[in-house]
């Protein structure tokens, strides 16, 4: 909570030490896109570190809440860790029969259907259902659209398979880096401080930990929304017996975290594998109630429960973001756009309540 | 030159990372009185060690206050509208005293400006970390709040006999602060 405004001026002058400061600012920022930029060039490493961090704010409560019990810090990090992974393994050991089941299915789906087998499959599908559509030439529009969009969607998971290595490697790194993170994360944090000039040392606590609490929250929400919407979708299509439910409900869950577009992609491979497995249409129609319940329930009882109204983006601005995001990054781009719009948004927030309250800031030193 | 020597100070700094001398100094704060080894490392683990030039400013009077601090070398002096005309100087503090806790209790800003008066080491204890902290062990936190409502009874008790003898009125007179 930020206090009260200052009954001093809060105007704003800017002098050669503000301009310094900023010039200052702009190329601690360069330095650090340039570390990012290296970064980059060696995804193996920079992916494990952001699903790390993320993994560190989502488990550091229950580590808080070991310590609370009297638990060493290092301590409560191992059992968290391990307690993480055992539950992991005993969802996989649960699941691996029914993704096996499906990894089986998808393989002899491959084997039966040609992309060649599967448009004739949509013409006659369309021809039977929507017979006006073939009058006006729109069937065979809408075929050469799919055929375009599954050649694309085949090129891109074979771009993919060559990533399985580094999934392994993120798999050992991960974990390890999580641990160092939450056994070491105040003390890197102290380290950042202790470099800054003391003129900058209390605004930068007081920024530090304000970014720290709203955007861990924020973090801990989306990761915990998602779950949430990931477990609906994936329950309603195993009611519904719609083919790879597993595998859906999962992406359905992640691409929650993409406000507007991400239920889209949920839902649309859901209702397309329905409806060619039941060779109907209608059968789009159960798997579009079930998303838009789920949309349902997560507006009305979790999204505003465990988000609750922090770190409102406006619409446009979101739309912006994720078009910019995909542009530039693809699908990594799509999912973490959102959180770093919170982040600049919360630094830009807390940045302009200082130039209005510190004085080295408003020029005044 | 003097400004780099302050940021490399402040990173390779010597006095403040002995555990022993910081001990010693911690237990001396009437906060930290009734606190044992274990929770004394607590505390120390969570101090800020920053070096102060001679008339550096530790904060200003008006900034959000964002913690206290302990003074371990040096000495710094708390004025009211500090480098102004009618700058008047409120306290002058030395090894052992600490200033700024006020801000671990409210968010409220400044009500002085404190500035070094010699080269000073000082342990910054910051309001964030101290209530993670509190979160974390609570009994650390019942201890140091309940020594820090005591400080702030007795200085409002202090108040109030000033006050009394101010307007001329008889000692424990309608003074409901110096009730037991």
């Amino acid at each position: 909570m930020s206090p009260s405004p200052s009954p001093r001026s809060t105007v704003i002058h800017f002098d050669r030490r503000f301009l310094l400061f900023l010039f200052k600012a702009g190329l601690l920022l360069l330095l650090l896109l340039g570390f990012l930029w290296v970064l980059s060039y060696s995804r193996m490493v920079l992916t494990p570190l952001i699903l790390a961090v993320l993994l560190s704010i989502l488990l550091n409560p229950l580590v808080v809440a070991l310590e609370r019990r009297g638990l060493r810090r290092t301590l409560g990090v191992i059992l968290v860790l391990v307690a993480m992974l055992v539950l992991l393994a005993a969802a996989l050991a649960f699941l691996a029969p029914v993704i096996s089941h499906e990894f089986k299915t998808i393989g002899s789906f491959i084997k039966e259907e040609t992309p060649a087998s599967l448009m004739d499959k949509l013409r006659n599908l369309l021809e039977r259902h929507i017979p006006w559509l073939g009058s006006s030439g729109y069937t065979a529009k809408i075929v050469t659209w799919a055929e375009g969009f599954l050649h694309s969607l085949l090129g891109r998971s074979i771009q993919l398979l060559p990533s399985v290595i580094p999934v392994v490697i993120a798999v050992v790194l991960i974990p390890f880096m999580t641990f160092f993170l939450l056994k070491d994360g105040r003390r890197l944090k102290k380290s950042f401080i202790r470099a800054l000039p003391n003129r900058y040392f209390e605004m930068a606590v007081s920024l530090l930990d304000k970014i720290d609490h709203q955007l861990g929250s924020f973090i801990r929400g989306q990761i915990l929304v998602s779950l949430c919407i990931g477990a609906l979708a994936i329950t309603a299509l195993a009611i519904l017996r719609v083919p790879y439910f597993l595998l859906i409900g999962a992406i359905a869950g992640l691409a929650n975290m993409i406000p507007y577009f991400g239920p889209i992609v949920g839902a649309v491979p859901a209702i397309i594998l329905n409806v060619i497995a039941r060779g109907s249409l209608k059968a789009a129609l159960p798997v579009v109630a079930a998303f838009l319940l789920i949309r349902l329930i997560d507006d009305t009882l979790v999204s505003p429960n465990i988000l609750g109204h922090s770190m409102k983006l406006h619409p446009l601005l979101v739309i912006i973001v994720i078009f910019i995001g995909g542009e530039m990054f693809g699908i990594m781009g799509l999912l973490l756009c959102i959180p770093v719009t919170g982040i600049l948004k919360v630094i830009i927030q807390e940045v302009a309540w200082n130039m209005r309250h510190y004085r080295i800031l408003r020029g005044g030193e | 030159m003097k400004g780099m020597n302050a940021f490399w100070g402040n990173i390779f700094k010597s006095s403040c990372n002995d555990a022993r001398n910081t001990e010693q100094l911690l237990k001396k704060i009437p906060l930290f009185a009734g606190l044992g080894r274990g929770d004394l490392r607590e505390i120390q683990n969570l101090a800020h060690c920053r070096h102060y030039r001679t008339d550096e400013v530790v904060f200003w009077e008006g900034e959000p206050g964002v913690g206290m601090y302990v003074l371990q070398r040096g000495e710094v002096g708390v004025f009211q509208d500090y480098g102004k005309g009618r700058q008047r100087e409120l306290a002058r503090l030395g090894p052992g005293d600490f200033f700024g806790e006020m801000a671990l209790l409210e968010n409220d800003f400044r009500s002085a400006t404190a500035v070094a008066l010699a080269e000073t080491d000082l342990f910054g204890l910051i309001h964030p970390d101290l209530f993670d902290l509190f979160n974390r062990k609570p009994h650390l936190g019942v201890t140091i709040l309940t020594a820090l409502a005591g400080m702030l009874a007795q200085r409002l008790r202090r108040t109030n006999q000033d006050l009394q003898q101010m307007l001329g009125l008889p000692a424990g007179s309608g003074a409901p602060a110096s009730a037991p």
